[in-house]
């Protein structure tokens, strides 16, 4: 702490070599720098349950398996981020890293998802003509 | 600078020493090592992102371990030059070996 001519207690400026680099990323990269960067290293991360789980032949595979996880990760995470906070009111900058992460661990496994999401819809369709047939 | 750079390329060390491994893993490895490697691979990833994410900075403790760790799984590296070690491997999962002295066979790229 140093002392102003007043007596007032001000902070002692802090090193900026952290503040150099988010500004270089933040320059480089616009303002979604800091969200994007947590959102491709939770995916990394997440990314190695299925790397590790699979019989990789060698590590170009392996890159590219988790290349794959990523950016279904970098594509997805932001929207579903967007539905936690709108349906569960969990903040949308908090729930990025866990989203990603899940995204990622999830890996190779988006067909029964999709397959999910696919009998979903044709239930709800199935409920719709039935609807639309008894009138 | 030099301390953020330093913290930087050893969690960028960890991360591939994990990567590593999780490439020779494979479904017949024990669940614990997995969830301890992905653990490892997790807090890498999040050392690199922390600075440019939060403006957290690094200390020098925290370089130790780091340091240390990456030493440790530098060292220990060796071990897995035939694939994945006989004791991660699930027992059910461990191929039968005709003598002591016999490697596992599960060689890897």
């Amino acid at each position: 702490m140093s002392t102003t001519k007043q007596g007032e207690n001000v902070p002692e400026p802090t090193t900026t070599s952290t503040a150099s680099l988010s500004v270089l990323a933040v320059a480089l990269l616009g303002p979604l720098a800091g969200p994007y960067v947590l959102i491709v290293f939770a995916a990394l991360s997440g990314a190695l349950w299925p790397l590790s789980a699979s019989a990789t032949a060698s590590r170009l595979a392996g890159g590219w398996l988790l290349l794959r996880c990523t950016l279904m990760a970098v594509v997805l995470t932001g929207m579903l981020a967007g539905l936690l906070q709108q349906y569960y009111g969990i903040p949308h900058s908090e729930a990025l890293a866990p989203v990603a992460f899940f995204v990622g661990a999830l890996g190779n496994g988006w067909r029964p998802v999709f397959d999910a999401l696919a009998s979903a819809l044709g239930a709800m369709a199935g409920r719709l003509g039935g609807r639309k047939d008894g009138k | 600078m030099s301390l953020l750079v330093l913290h930087e390329a050893l969690c960028a060390a960890v991360w591939y020493t994990v990567f590593c491994r999780a490439v020779r893993s494979d479904h017949t490895v024990r669940l614990d090592v997995r969830l301890s490697f992905i653990a490892l691979g997790l807090a890498a990833s999040l050392g690199m992102a922390a600075p440019l994410a939060w403006g957290w900075q690094p200390d020098w403790y925290t370089l130790v371990l780091l340091a240390s760790i990456t030493l440790v799984q530098g060292v220990t590296a060796a071990h897995w030059q035939a694939g994945v070690p006989d004791q991660f491997i699930k027992p059910e999962c461990r191929p039968r070996r005709r003598r002591a002295t016999d490697l596992t066979g599960r060689h890897h790229v």
